[in-house]
């Protein structure tokens, strides 16, 4: 392959993606300094295993368990002390702005106050879109847990906001 | 899964849901057609679900994809930790192989470099070679050593020195020696101003010598014979002091 069809099939591997894979990043460590760092080194390590990616189609998963271990290696070089999301100013989305985008805010706060087994397979599924199967192959543990994490993830984020989904108790 | 059983019960559909609010399954949808409550459970997760996917859709910072995809493409094989150690194992490689080869190569004996002055000097001064075997005054050598600030610490180390002469050398005042071993003579030059990091190895028209670090200078020995070299090298290293 050569130098311009490498960069060309890079590009429009990653281009797609990165978006995805910055705000998978920042949700694992809570930094934006860091998460960049972290996508850089992930798209440098992916350039230079370009050859090992057979499938496009799987140029997802394989991004995303490089981040992975970059992030781990990166938490192995040093700790960095992290920003509270609290602290972090987000813009207000477009649309209905107004309650929306406090609801945004409380959600975030509360996403950031779950512990990492229960947040990143619920950013996995709803940020990228993974299924439980994947999101398996990707955390290395087994479908079973998957669910058990996802749902429990649900319930904690529920009470953290204060909004119980509906308890069977009071159907009666 | 087991998260849902075929009469699935509102605990099994809210786990399954909970857990995955995407899922089709007909027996799902069948609990969730027949039950009120557990319909509004799924409402719930779903309104949950567009919320988060809201909240998790953080701002990308400006310039990201460009920063970021370029700069990995020009780094091709190298990443910015490994880069930082390749350079300093180059450095360091570097350092090594001009020692060896400075120590080895026929261009240690270039025109301006101390091993070739060394061994011009053994040639060019043939007298010294020549001085026979009777040793000089003790009174002489320790004149000979003190104009080339060097201290003489066993004499008795250094063993018999047949010529002593101070000579002019790249620009400094330097003893210049003659001494005696088992092996046959040996020149020697004390030089204190020539500061070397590693050893180096003479070997030209016949004669053989090394120049050896010695405190913050060196010591140059030229003889014949290697052993003679070896034998004399051993005792001049206690025998004086050279520079600090």
């Amino acid at each position: 392959m050569t130098m311009s069809a490498r960069h060309h099939r890079f590009e429009a591997l990653v281009g797609a993606l990165l978006p995805d894979l910055y705000r998978y990043a920042y949700w694992l460590c809570r930094n934006r300094a860091l998460a960049e760092d972290v996508v850089q080194e992930t798209l440098l390590r992916a350039w230079r295993s370009l050859e090992s990616l057979r499938d496009e189609k799987a140029a997802k998963g394989w991004l995303i368990t490089i981040l992975r271990r970059e992030h781990a290696r990166s938490f192995e070089r040093f700790q960095p002390e992290l920003v509270d999301v609290d602290e972090v100013v987000l813009p207000a989305e477009s649309g209905d702005a107004g309650e929306r985008a406090v609801d945004a805010a409380v959600l975030r706060r509360a996403m950031a106050g779950l512990e990492p087994e229960f947040r990143e397979p619920l950013v996995l599924q709803v940020l990228m879109g993974f299924s439980v199967e994947e999101i398996a192959g990707v955390m290395e543990i087994n479908p079973a847990t998957v669910l058990t994490r996802l749902f429990r993830a649900r319930e904690k984020l529920s009470v953290a906001l204060d909004r119980p989904l509906q308890s069977l108790e009071s159907e009666a | 899964m087991s998260m849902v059983a075929d009469a699935t019960g509102c605990i099994e559909f809210r786990q399954a849901i909970g857990a995955d609010p995407h899922r089709r399954d007909p027996a799902l949808l069948r609990h969730r057609i027949g039950c009120r409550s557990c319909n509004q459970y799924a409402l719930g997760v779903e309104q949950l679900d567009r919320a988060l996917a809201v909240a998790l859709a953080v701002p990308v910072p400006e310039g990201l994809a460009h920063r970021v995809v370029l700069r990995a493409m020009s780094a091709q094989r190298w990443s910015r930790p490994a880069i930082a150690t390749a350079a300093a194992v180059a450095l360091v490689a570097l350092g090594a192989v001009l020692g060896v080869l400075w120590s080895r190569s026929p261009a240690a004996y270039g025109p301006m470099s101390l091993g070739a002055e060394v061994m011009a000097h053994a040639h060019h001064e043939p007298s010294s070679w020549q001085a026979g075997l009777e040793s000089v005054k003790a009174k002489r050598l320790s004149g000979v050593l003190e104009r080339g600030e060097i201290a003489l610490l066993d004499a008795a180390q250094l063993g018999p020195v047949t010529y002593a002469r101070t000579c002019r050398f790249r620009g400094y005042d330097v003893p210049h020696l003659m001494v005696q071993s088992v092996a046959g003579p040996a020149m020697v030059l004390l030089l204190p101003h020539e500061r070397l990091t590693t050893e180096l190895g003479l070997d030209e028209d016949g004669l053989r010598g090394v120049i050896v670090p010695v405190g913050t200078g060196s010591i140059a020995i030229v003889a014949a014979d290697q052993a003679a070299v070896a034998a004399v090298r051993q005792r001049l290293i206690t025998a004086v002091r050279v520079g600090i």
